[in-house]
């Protein structure tokens, strides 16, 4: 008598069923990949909301042309300290190497020597004015941020810069070398202060001593780089 | 053959396929932009006692050297040593000694021409200073691929005495330095000072500045906090 229920061989159904549900636990069973596509790879908070570091640089130099003024001090080994001025022109043909030629102004005086013109006709050391043309490669390896303020942060690099050239003036003979440590600090996407710390050596001659004189100078000043950020 | 209808006992299978077919593909809900931008804002302005490397109440022991160039004489080194206690993250007080032997070629010359004594023949100087820091910069710097680097960069203004036959004694000294923090405790300095004093040569007294370039290690105890 036929039934109005639906038949299926036994042992074939059981397989099937088997193989079925077996199926089915494997299905429900893979990962599950969420779908995020709010999630901006490139934001801030890297996996797991973690901090990624220094990241991305907010300022190319490469390609451009950095245009400075400066001044600060000059503190001669063998004359007398005082103030100094300039400025400076560098290419950066790539973000961590750069050429620059820069110009220091400082008077030459000697002050020790004062004390005996009062005592003594003459003077045997004369004032001048001395200009230091150089020219030196700049490496800036490191590149830094700088909270200032609880919502401020500013980029910047530490460079090196390592030069020769000579300095115009009667006291000094030969080439001039100089070698220093700088930081310079982005703001926009123009402009730029800088913080220069620089030896120059050089032989220089007072009162018939000749010998080489290493003469620390300290320099803070204004950049302009131009034209605007290659890509 | 034995039948099977779809009795009780096949139920469960057929359930367990149902589940397993309609499991559709799970969407994550989004990151909550509100959530977001309140941790970014935790992070980006953390408390100091959040910071990497915590000066607050730590007293700093530095050895230091460099070179010291005098206005009048020439140029020579300098070593000393500092005491600081830091107040708080962004002040702090410091007690530093300085030695130096300065002396002037220029002033040899001098004398042996005119046949006179310029200066005198003690030549040792003592500088000693107690100067307020201010560290009002905090930051980082990538030295290598995958290493980050704390630095500090602070000012620093105070009096003192520097003690030289030829110094009135009472001088002032500004500069500002950096420091860069390696581990717990650790610290790298360098330091630029301009000493402001008068000097007397012969018998012409004049304010004179003296620049000093010191690096130094510092130590931070307790080194654990």
């Amino acid at each position: 008598m036929l039934c109005s229920r639906r038949v299926i061989p036994y042992r074939r159904s059981v397989v099937l069923g088997a193989y079925i549900a077996v199926a089915a636990c494997v299905a429900t069973s893979l990962p599950v990949y969420a779908d995020e596509p709010c999630l901006d790879p490139d934001a801030e908070l890297g996996a797991a909301g973690r901090r990624k570091g220094v990241q991305k640089r907010d300022f190319m130099k490469r390609l451009r042309l950095e245009v400075s003024a400066w001044g600060g001090f000059f503190a001669s080994d063998l004359l007398s300290s005082s103030y100094d001025y300039g400025g400076a022109i560098a290419f950066y043909p790539g973000e961590d190497f750069g050429f620059e030629a820069s110009l220091l102004v400082t008077p030459f005086d000697l002050a020790v020597e004062r004390p005996l013109t009062q005592f003594f006709a003459g003077q045997t050391f004369k004032p001048s004015l001395a200009f230091m043309v150089v020219g030196d490669v700049l490496w800036s390896p490191i590149h830094l941020k700088l909270r200032v303020s609880e919502n401020s942060i500013a980029h910047g690099d530490l460079f090196f810069a390592l030069g020769a050239g000579d300095t115009i003036s009667q006291t000094v003979q030969g080439l001039t070398f100089d070698v220093g440590i700088g930081l310079k600090l982005y703001a926009g996407r123009f402009f730029a202060v800088r913080f220069d710390l620089r030896d120059y050596l050089m032989i220089q001659e007072a009162v018939a001593i000749q010998r080489v004189t290493n003469n620390l100078v300290g320099l803070i000043g204004v950049s302009l780089f131009i034209p605007g950020p290659r890509s | 053959m034995k039948s099977v209808q779809l009795t009780a006992h096949s139920r469960p299978l057929w359930l367990c396929l149902i589940v397993g077919l309609g499991s559709a593909p799970a969407y994550g809900d989004c990151v909550d932009p509100v959530e977001k931008a309140k941790l970014i804002a935790q992070k980006r302005g953390r408390r100091d006692d959040e910071r990497d490397f915590v000066k607050t109440a730590r007293h700093e022991l530095t050895a230091q050297g460099g070179y010291y160039v005098s206005d009048l004489l020439d140029g020579t080194f300098v070593v000393g040593a500092a005491y600081t206690y830091h107040l708080t993250e962004d002040a702090g007080i410091e007690a530093s000694f300085g030695f130096s032997q300065v002396r002037s070629s220029v002033a040899a010359r001098l004398e042996r021409d005119r046949g006179v004594t310029v200066l005198p023949k003690q030549d040792r100087v003592y500088l000693v200073f107690t100067d307020l820091i201010w560290s009002p910069i905090h930051g980082k710097m990538r030295m290598f691929a995958d290493s980050i680097v704390h630095f500090d960069i602070y000012g620093a203004a105070g009096v003192g005495i520097i003690d030289n036959a030829t110094s009135f004694g009472a001088a002032g000294q500004f500069g500002v330095g950096s420091k860069i923090f390696f581990g717990k405790s650790w610290a790298l300095r360098l330091d630029v000072r301009d000493q402001l004093y008068k000097q007397q040569i012969l018998s012409v007294r004049q304010y004179v500045q003296d620049f000093s370039l010191t690096l130094g290690v510092s130590i931070f105890l307790p080194t654990r906090l």
